[in-house]
């Protein structure tokens, strides 16, 4: 068998960044993708300063939480422990993006003409719209060569080969010298090792071998709309249901093709927002490990029995119709929060709550809609109800207004229902439910917008995050 | 050559990267990244250049590249490149002035200049100045200059600051242009004021690779450095100087070896330097009435005899003697007495370093030199003294310059540690076909196998002459070039006038106005040349003043010279073989553009002096016979390189055969006497500048004749600490000082213009920014990252701050040339901080031994006024305004 792996003599390394340019040229990375940078940490007072140099590149980690978080099962790992994207299949989900804890996966955006021949060459190479990655050089690997970054290395820093093999320079070099891996919030089996000899004479520890989180760029605003339509879409086919609700203006029952339309319009936005749309029916490739894959075989579960509910809503395909759209329901509304939840290494997010979270806001808004199109006051203790759970079920992070805002518009929604149910006015749920609708969009824009991810550069974009090691 | 070659050098294999390449070959050549011309592969696929590796065969790069190099193509490709002929349209010349371009085609531009150098040519060929930074080109270019009579083809923004002090008294002492450590064998190697062994300096891919190697096997480093640069962060031991007084620093550990330790190497003193010599009340030293030799004291017969007369075991180094009624002392015994000043509290108080500290470094080095240890190497015995001080710009850059050179390179001489294993080494003093020639008082005189026309020699120095060209070389007859006056005599700035108005100036790979002093004044001596042409890469800040704008080719797009490295300069030291460089074209120049050097040929024929031209080449680079270059008729660069080659590939000194591969020709395996001069030569060095003497005072002659007052204390034997240029300047306004600093990934004016630096630079901690330290900025209410302003006398430039732990709390740091306001540069523009607009323009600031120009400047800081911008708005702010350079 073999393993490749690098070590890191952190003692030899200069900072010179001739490993980061070698692997720009070697890759023909576009034009501000580094998937080699080298790390700069200050360390101690004055006068007793130092630097310490920190190469990075892909880990190419045993348990490689890259590969878990794709849902089109892009990424894949050799034999040889080299974990590689295939440009073909990536859909430019970027969940693997947020989850690597190494920053070693770069978005490559749709850009302009390239400008000249080396260009071009990138461009050939690089599909716009994918995930790029260190590949160990893999190409060079197979011929034989040692990755560029290895082979141009002034001070002979980067250090290579086959774990299997023991007289490998890589396994020689770590038999002979304690070394750390990178620190990272979970432990993924990284196959990068930092020889702790030069982190200590610089003053450092093995513990300031990390990256910094910063706030993650992946997943925005259309996310935030397409969970929001999405949860909008299961909770108005759950409210119809719990309501009994129909629209007294139609023959046809309207309200599951209402839903299906919501989820197919999240769905749409969720397309859109992919790095390659044309490849997004390979996302359900994913399904046993990828909660988007999970997601979006819900969402066409849901698609499905949500129109046959529409077209036959009694006797047994009814019956069968009603179940399978609920189940899936609940799924379609929470699984973004799950899929934020499956993203080990952003810590923030690391609360399964967030999927019952983003149900009760969808269930909220649902409740909300049925409640005015059907004109059905029986909404309003539903509101009331429903916005006291929201609030009840524990905040995922210490509760300010400003980390988790939804919460106190679910407190004004169920308040509002309450104080109209009370009062004998049915026009609160007009209040209530524009409140519920903007409490979903909000719960899942802070949600996301919580989230930090690891990069190798910092907030702007530098290779330096300021760390006062003080010893 | 053949892909089989490529494959057998065992680096790597070929392999196509595109399934459409038509074509898929590495061309060996010769990296231009800096000027240390490592031999390279560039792989050309479908006739572009898609990668460039060391070339394995190389011995400066082994198979190995820095950022620099690998980021040749992004400067390849740039899309901003010049590629048409430019003509000036608007007359009036100045920073941030429109030239108004127009296009022109290559024959209108030629036949323009060519013009313009016939009348020259025909009236006073001395009128034409050349400025370039192109050391490749550099043998083309004196010849060229030669062949037209001009003797102006010395200027260059580079090395006003770094190596004036620095060359001069290694050319002195080791008898070489640079020197470097000996990292093989040494233990202990301080670096004061250099980084060198971290990709920067000379040799940079060599000593980088040796460095790292000797500090694996536990070679201790110590680094004098006022900033934790590269060098500091990887050092045990990191002295935060204050800077310009490296000087006090270096006579302080001389005073501590020498007076408190008393280690020091008597036998090399003896025998290898001037120490016995015996010097009078004078400070001249006693000579043999008959044959004029200075007299040493034969301490077994009590007698005074001549230098080179016997018994150099016996030769008294200390105390004093008296002969002939007169009161004599050895130089080493007045070398003591000098440095005994130097106390450990005074030395403190100039430097900032604790006296235990340098105590300590004293004690250090003494115990690392082993005096009277030896190594065998190749079944020889040779003297070990594994421990070297090497020095650069930061420690020489100042108008002391020269003597902090000589102060710290005495800590070398003193331990023996000159040329030999673990030592200091000369880059090769003794090659194929030179070696150091003896001078009349059995000193050393560097050898001359270079041929750079037009500088001076430091030792036995020039004839001081009145002067007569524009760089007053004439009165810096020690110095080993006068580049930096040439601003001075063309401003008419209080310097001795040589008589000639600068009429025409051609120029290029120098950006004058951004990397030399003060740009302000380079700017209006552009602005008062009549006529300039510049040969650009791009319409840089001072392709801004030229009537003419040529468009250069890339380096990866021309031919040179072979070798395009010089053996005697860039060259590693020690143990190896000797080789030269080849460097060739991959890739056809881009668009219109052309390499200079092929145009520059072209013109000599146009304005009638080719013929002279190709004679006074032949004869500058050893072409006879057949090999002569041809009197007329077509001549390329490669042409003559190919010529070159044929004459080293006869060379009786080579031993032939040697391995010739297309980019780098192995001439054949260094001689031990060439590895380790030191063992074997018999030239004395100088540890007493007895020759200063006659020199000032023939400069001193040549001044009075002027009416021109110079301060020429500095001509002086042994050396003194004096304040710099800043120390002057410090006061209750300007409380600080800035100094530059250097970074691995950048090295000229250019590089932030290639788009992949210029990213890394925007990425790194502190390339762009104003490094300062924490408690520095406290006091002055600035927090890290915000916008300050940076003013000295000469002006203000503003820029964000990067706070730091790894600083001299009294020092502000600028690293590298940033700050560009060039449109026609715009991956550069609007980066930075500039930090030569902080350098004032002023003859006191240049060394009157050196020549070169203190870079020591005193400053304050305070939070810029309005507070600019941050984040995508500064970007589109720095995209409209002109710079962030405000002047007065």
């Amino acid at each position: 068998m073999t393993r490749y792996a690098m070590a890191i003599d952190t003692n030899a390394c200069i900072g010179c960044y001739a490993c980061t340019v070698a692997c720009k040229v070697e890759n023909a990375s576009p034009a501000d993708v580094w998937l080699a940078p080298v790390l700069e940490r200050e360390v101690g007072t004055f006068p007793d300063t130092s630097r310490l140099y920190l190469p990075t590149l892909c880990h190419h980690c045993d348990d490689a939480p890259c590969m878990q978080a794709c849902p089109t099962r892009a990424i894949s790992r050799r034999d040889d422990g080299i974990v590689v994207v295939a440009q073909d299949v990536c859909c430019g989900s970027r969940a693997c993006v947020l989850a690597c804890p190494y920053g070693a996966l770069h978005y490559v955006e749709g850009g302009g003409e390239p400008q000249n021949p080396f260009e071009r060459l990138g461009a050939s190479r690089h599909q716009a719209g994918t995930v790029h990655k260190c590949t160990f050089c893999a190409d060079r690997v197979d011929q034989g060569l040692a990755p560029a970054c290895v082979e141009t290395c002034p001070t002979d820093a980067r250090i290579f080969g086959d774990l299997d093999d023991p007289d490998s320079p890589v396994s020689v070099v770590l038999h002979t010298h304690p070394s750390t891996p990178m620190a990272a919030p979970v432990d993924t089996g990284p196959n990068v090792r930092y020889l702790t000899e030069g982190i200590e004479r610089s003053g450092a520890s093995p513990t300031d071998v990390t990256l910094q989180a910063a706030p993650q760029r992946q997943w925005g605003p259309a996310h935030a709309l397409e969970f929001t339509l999405l949860g909008a879409g299961a909770g108005v086919l759950l409210a119809a249901l719990l309501l009994g609700a129909r629209l007294p203006w139609l023959r046809l029952d309207a309200l599951p093709l209402l839903a299906v339309g919501l989820v197919g319009l999240g769905g749409l936005v969720l397309i859109g927002d992919l790095g390659r749309p044309a490849r997004f029916a390979r996302a359900f490739a994913g399904w046993r490990s990828s909660w988007i894959s999970r997601g979006a075989v819900a969402n066409v579960v849901f698609g499905l029995s949500a129109a046959a509910l529409a077209l036959a809503s009694t006797g047994p395909v009814g019956v069968a119709a009603t179940a399978v759209a609920a189940t899936s329901a609940v799924v379609v509304a929470a699984y973004p929060g799950l899929a934020m939840c499956a993203i080990a290494t952003v810590t923030a997010w690391r609360r399964a709550r967030l999927g019952l979270h983003f149900l009760l806001d969808g269930l909220l808004v649902g409740v909300a809609v049925v409640g005015i199109l059907a004109s059905t006051a029986a909404a309003l203790p539903w509101l009331a109800a429903l916005g006291v759970l929201r609030v009840a079920v524990p905040p995922w992070r210490p509760w300010t207004l400003r980390t988790d805002p939804a919460r106190a518009l679910a407190a004004t929604v169920a308040l509002v229902a309450l104080v109209g149910l009370l009062a004998g006015a049915p026009a609160a749920i007009w209040p209530a439910g524009a409140t519920a609708v903007a409490g979903s969009f909000v719960s899942k824009a802070t949600a996301l917008r919580s989230g930090r991810s690891h990069s190798p550069f910092g907030a702007n974009g530098e290779l330096f995050v300021p760390v006062d090691v003080r010893r | 050559v053949p892909q089989t070659e490529c494959a057998a050098a065992g680096k790597r294999e070929l392999r196509l990267l595109t399934t459409r390449a038509a074509s898929d070959e590495w061309v060996p050549t010769v990296c231009y990244g800096c000027y240390n011309a490592c031999g390279v592969l560039a792989r050309r696929v479908d006739g572009a250049v898609v990668d460039i590796v060391g070339d394995p065969r190389n011995p400066s790069s082994a198979g190995h590249l820095c950022a620099k190099g690998k980021a040749r193509i992004a400067s390849l490709y740039d899309p901003a490149r010049l590629t048409t002929p430019l003509r000036r349209r608007n007359p009036e010349k100045g920073i941030g002035v429109d030239p108004a371009w127009e296009e022109i085609s290559w024959h209108e531009a030629l036949e323009e200049i060519a013009a313009r150098l016939r009348t020259l040519s025909e009236t006073d060929p001395r009128r034409l100045v050349l400025a370039h930074f192109d050391l490749a080109a550099s043998p083309l270019i004196q010849a060229w200059a030669t062949a037209f009579g001009t003797p102006h083809a010395t200027w260059s923004s580079a090395a006003l600051f770094c190596g004036m002090g620095s060359h001069a008294v290694n050319m002195m002492v080791n008898g070489s242009f640079n020197s470097e450590i000996d990292f093989e064998h040494c233990d202990h190697a301080v670096l004061i004021g250099t980084q060198m062994g971290f990709m920067v300096d000379s040799n940079a891919q060599f000593t980088t690779r040796e460095m790292a190697r000797a500090r694996a096997r536990g070679m201790r480093l110590t680094v004098v450095d006022p900033v934790c640069g590269t060098a500091a962060a990887k050092a045990d031991n990191w002295v935060p100087i204050k800077p310009g007084t490296d000087a006090a620093l270096a006579l302080g550990i001389l005073n501590e070896l020498l007076n408190k330790l008393e280690v020091y190497d008597r036998d090399f003193l003896r025998k290898r330097t001037n120490a016995p010599y015996l010097v009078g009340i004078s400070g001249r030293y006693a000579r043999d009435p008959q044959t004029g030799k200075p007299l040493i004291w034969d301490e077994r017969t009590s007698r005074a005899v001549a230098h080179d007369a016997c018994c150099p075991d016996h030769a008294a180094i200390e105390g004093t003697v008296v002969s002939a009624g007169e009161e004599l002392t050895p130089a080493f015994e007045l070398l003591k007495q000098h440095v005994a000043g130097y106390e450990l509290d005074v030395v403190e108080r100039i430097t900032d370093v604790p006296g235990a500290q340098v105590a300590a470094l004293a004690r250090e080095l003494a115990s690392s030199a082993r005096i009277g240890a030896t190594v065998a190497i190749d079944g020889r015995v040779l003297p070990l003294r594994p421990v070297a001080v090497n020095f650069k710009m930061g420690a020489v850059g100042h108008r002391h310059g020269l003597s902090a050179a000589f102060a710290i390179h005495l800590i070398n001489i003193v331990l023996g540690a000159i040329d030999v294993p673990g030592g200091f080494l000369g880059v090769n003093p003794v090659g194929p076909g030179w070696a150091p020639e003896t001078g009349p008082d059995g000193l050393l005189i560097p050898p001359r196998p270079m041929r750079f026309v037009g500088y001076n020699s430091p030792f036995p120095g020039d004839t001081v002459r009145t002067p007569a060209t524009l760089s007053l070389k004439e009165l810096f007859p020690v110095a080993f070039a006068g580049r930096v006056l040439y601003p001075f005599t063309i401003l008419d700035a209080g310097v001795p006038s040589p008589g000639i108005d600068a009429e025409m100036l051609i120029q290029c790979r120098t950006n004058l106005v951004m990397s030399n002093m003060n740009p302000e004044a380079i700017a209006n001596a552009l602005a008062r040349i009549p006529f300039m042409v510049s040969f650009a890469t791009h319409l840089d800040e001072t392709a801004e003043f030229a009537d003419i704008v040529l468009p250069d080719a890339h380096d990866m797009e021309r031919d040179d010279l072979f070798p395009a490295n010089h053996p005697y300069a860039f060259h590693a030291a020690g143990p190896g073989v000797w080789y030269g460089v080849r460097r060739r074209a991959v890739v056809p120049p881009a668009g219109g553009s052309r390499p200079w050097t092929e145009v520059m040929l072209t013109l000599a024929d146009m304005a009638g002096f080719g013929r002279d031209l190709r004679h006074v080449l032949s004869r500058a680079l050893g072409l006879e016979q057949d090999l002569t270059l041809p009197a007329e008729g077509a001549l390329t660069v490669a042409d003559i390189a190919d010529r070159q080659v044929a004459k080293y590939r006869r060379d009786p000194d080579a031993d032939g055969p040697f391995e010739l591969a297309d980019g780098t020709v192995i001439l054949r395996p260094k001689r031990l006497e060439e590895a380790y001069p030191g063992a074997f030569l018999e030239q004395r060095l100088p540890i007493y500048a007895e020759h200063f003497f006659a020199k000032r005072d023939e400069v001193q002659a040549v001044l009075d004749a002027q009416g021109v007052t110079w301060d020429l204390a500095d001509y002086e034997p042994l050396p003194h600490w004096r304040p710099t240029a800043a120390h002057d300047e410090v006061s209750e306004e300007f409380d600080l000082f800035a100094v530059p600093l250097k970074l691995p990934f950048l090295s000229n004016s250019n590089s932030l213009q290639n788009a992949w630096l210029a990213d890394l630079a925007e990425r790194h901690p502190f390339a762009l920014r104003v490094l300062m330290h924490r408690r520095a900025a406290a006091g002055r209410g600035i927090a890290d990252g915000q916008e300050i302003a940076v003013t000295s006398k000469a002006g203000t430039v503003t820029g964000r701050v990067r706070l730091t732990e790894g600083i001299h709390p009294g020092v502000v740091a600028i690293a590298g040339v940033s700050g560009h306001w060039a449109a026609g540069t715009p991956n550069a523009r609007g980066r930075g901080v500039h930090f030569n607009s902080l350098v004032p323009f002023d003859l006191a600031r240049v060394d009157k031994l050196s020549s070169g120009y203190d870079s020591k400047i005193a400053v304050r800081v305070e939070p810029a006024e309005p507070m600019r911008p941050r984040g995508w708005l500064a970007r589109v702010a720095s995209a409209l305004l002109p710079s962030g350079v405000q002047r007065p």
